[in-house]
């Protein structure tokens, strides 16, 4: 499938801006988090408001463009995309119906960010609880990514309202945290009367997550293949380059096969109008490729590819991450079999 | 044909699960592994209560597994503190064996085994460094090796080098030969590797020999036979490493069913029974395929076959488990040590012979035996 030309300069916009200002900083992204400075240039690039309308600063990417611009920048840094994920589907999202405009225009200029605490919506026996008690809203929310960011928007299950915070908030001490080690990630107090109701539904938010995931997760499959297949054209052993060898050459170049299928499939899905199931689909073929393919690249890589110096074992932590924070595994897939067989299926 | 251990084995279990239960906290399994520290204290607690017996093969393997279920970093970095004895208990000699393994059985020394280069993982035959023999018959050694294992905390280490020249491309593997190198010797320099993936707790570090003088008596077995010494060791080391990775697994297995049993509907659902029957069974495959190693191996009798088919078959299962324990258990499994030990599990697909390495093993031994039949 092609892309018309205003998708493919974006692309490669993209791929050059990856290489030049992401992929000499991947290292510190790891160990430090996301700079300013890089933020500020992803905000100047237009994409913290990648789907924020011109007017706020944003760049009003359309599915595809975003679908491009995650997995672009995740092959070179699956955190980076995932801080553009977060400040895009979750917050700008939930803030564009009741036209926000002022604090979208803020997010997209990178003066600020913002988070969704979406635990609740996640594979977890205790998410935390948040209340509302006249005009305070409290409790604690036990997973939550951007944790250090300024503003929150959770979610008063007992009346399935979204609300805006921007102060009486604490961010607790760090999780142990497998992936995305570029974004903070925490549980969050919350104790705040200053909040501000919002008209869009958490579960509008989380229906929308399935297409840029599966980019993310697309993007991840591509970084360390990439990585893979260029240190098999160097590394020596047993006399040979890596690549001679069958059974590693004969699985990059599945990986690599599939790769393309992939990248197709994306195009595809982000081409056309919403449509769930496809995207679920996506979604859920994405992932295991990314987990399969991040871990066969380390496999290349041998005891180099255990060593953060490489680039090649964040990338098989992010893959496994993002399984699990793209969504509820679980009801995803009674969701995705529901569909399929139109209906209740697979609950037993 | 007896599957069950003997009960002495099944007691030693039971202490060495409650002593890793009681010293890997939770706190502590966080510390080491964020800060990359060797735990010294926990390594000496296990010690003084016995945990780690090196002259019984079958409690050291029940040991390994019980460590490893709790935390693989920690369980790593105390069973390690010996690694490499075994080329001296085989090869060394009276005074080798008094000098260098007496006081790492006690627990007074550590030391660590140096094979890996930076040019030659599994291709151990690349070995490039030189000991180069000197006049007197003692050896200066020159060279760098790679992942070291207790590199920088390491009274000792036995190296193998390149002591003769390669006969042809065919026999790379000719004219090695192992020494014992003091690591306080001139010309030993060390950097510790950081930033591993998992195993943080553990010391890995590149050493480097810079015209290390090497007493003559410091050669370990015969000239020229380092290669078919360290492949030796390696029949044995596998066979631990097996059991690290099963003991990963179980680890992995005891989180899933942990939130089994405080969750109802999520142990209600078949996808999450299906999930820890698939562990538990390939556990237990894993398991029956090691110690069937282990009893060729501990009766000096030691079966290539069996022993790569081990190591590769139960690394896979560590990271599978650990890969499917996570998916099913979601966040809950991410916050705990379920991803600690999804980051620890997978070295074990890569040291002491990749899994395509044990794969080559399984096949050329297999056919060698095949054929000879």
């Amino acid at each position: 499938m092609n892309m018309d030309e205003e998708h493919k300069v974006l692309e490669s916009v993209l791929k050059e801006f990856s290489q030049k200002e992401i992929e000499p900083v991947n290292k510190s992204i790891e160990i430090d988090g996301l700079s300013s400075d890089l933020k500020n240039k992803l905000a100047s690039q237009g994409f913290l408001g990648a789907l924020a309308p011109v007017e706020t600063g944003g760049a009003n990417l359309d599915r595809l463009g975003y679908s491009i611009l995650l997995r672009e920048i995740a092959t070179a840094s699956p955190s980076a995309a995932f801080y553009i994920f977060i400040q895009n589907s979750l917050v700008i999202k939930s803030l564009m119906k009741d036209k926000n405009m002022e604090i979208i225009s803020q997010i997209a200029s990178g003066k600020i960010s913002g988070t969704m605490a979406y635990s609740t919506r996640l594979n977890m026996l205790d998410p935390g609880h948040i209340k509302k008690n006249g005009n305070m809203i409290e409790g604690v929310l036990n997973a939550v990514f951007n944790s250090t960011g300024n503003i929150f928007i959770v979610n008063v299950e007992e009346e399935n309202n979204l609300y805006m915070i921007d102060s009486g908030y604490e961010k607790l001490p760090n999780h142990e945290q497998l992936g995305f080690r570029g974004v903070s990630f925490s549980p969050v107090r919350f104790k705040s009367s200053n909040f501000k109701p919002l008209s869009t539904k958490m579960d509008e938010i989380i229906e929308d997550i399935h297409l840029p995931v599966a980019a993310i997760a697309i993007g991840i499959a591509n970084g360390a293949l990439s990585k893979a297949i260029s240190y098999a054209k160097e590394r020596d052993a047993f006399l040979h380059k890596l690549k001679d060898f069958q059974p590693l050459a004969f699985n990059m170049a599945q990986a690599y096969s599939e790769l393309d299928a992939f990248n197709t499939y994306l195009v595809s899905v982000a081409e056309d109008q919403k449509d769930l199931k496809k995207e679920m689909m996506l979604k859920t073929v994405s992932l295991d490729f990314a987990r399969r393919t991040s871990k066969l690249a380390l496999q290349v890589h041998g005891g180099y590819g255990y060593l953060m110096d490489f680039g090649v074992e964040k990338f098989y932590r992010d893959a496994m991450f993002l399984s699990i924070v793209g969504g509820h595994s679980l009801i995803d897939r009674v969701k995705l079999s529901e569909l399929i067989f139109e209906g209740k299926a697979g609950f037993i | 044909m007896d599957f069950n251990l003997p009960p002495e084995l099944e007691e030693k279990r039971k202490i060495v699960r409650a002593f890793a239960l009681k010293e890997f906290t939770d706190d502590k399994k966080r510390y080491f592994d964020e800060n990359e520290k060797f735990p010294f204290e926990i390594r000496k607690k296990a010690l003084e209560q016995g945990i780690l017996q090196y002259g019984n093969y079958w409690d050291l393997l029940i040991t390994i597994e019980e460590l490893f279920r709790v935390d693989p970093g920690l369980g790593f970095s105390i069973f390690a503190s010996f690694f490499g004895n075994e080329n001296i208990m085989l090869l060394g000699t009276d005074e080798q064996k008094k000098k260098y393994l007496d006081p790492v059985l006690k627990g007074e020394k550590i030391m660590g085994f140096a094979v890996t280069e930076p040019v030659a993982g599994s291709d151990v035959a690349g070995i490039a460094s030189k000991l180069e023999k000197q006049p007197d018959g003692s050896w200066i050694l020159n060279g760098s090796k790679m992942f070291i294992t207790n590199g920088t905390i390491a009274d000792h280490l036995v190296v193998v080098a390149r002591s003769g020249p390669v006969p042809s491309d065919q026999k790379r593997h000719h004219n090695m030969s192992m020494v014992i190198v003091e690591t306080k010797w001139p010309g030993v320099s060390t950097n510790k590797l950081y930033g591993k993936m998992g195993m943080r707790a553990s010391d890995t570090a590149e050493v480097i020999f810079d015209n290390v003088r090497v007493p003559k008596e410091n050669l370990l077995g015969e000239e020229g036979k380092g290669f078919y010494y360290a492949m030796n060791f390696f029949n044995i080391s596998r066979i631990y490493v097996a059991a690290m990775a099963i003991g990963i697994a179980q680890g992995a297995l005891d989180l899933i069913v942990e939130k089994a049993k405080k969750d109802k509907a999520f142990s209600s659902m078949e996808s999450t029974q299906f999930t820890i029957a698939e562990i538990a069974t390939r556990i237990e495959a894993a398991r029956l395929i090691t110690y069937k190693a282990a009893s060729y191996l501990f009766q000096f009798n030691p079966d290539p076959v069996l022993t790569s088919m081990a190591k590769y078959y139960a690394a896979e299962t560590g990271t599978y488990a650990t890969e499917k324990a996570l998916l099913a258990t979601g966040m809950d499994g991410a916050v705990i040590s379920l991803e600690r030990m999804f980051r620890d599990a997978k070295i074990n697909e890569i040291w002491e012979g990749s899994s395509e390495i044990e794969e080559l093993t399984v096949y050329r031994m297999l056919m060698k035996k095949l054929e000879s039949e």
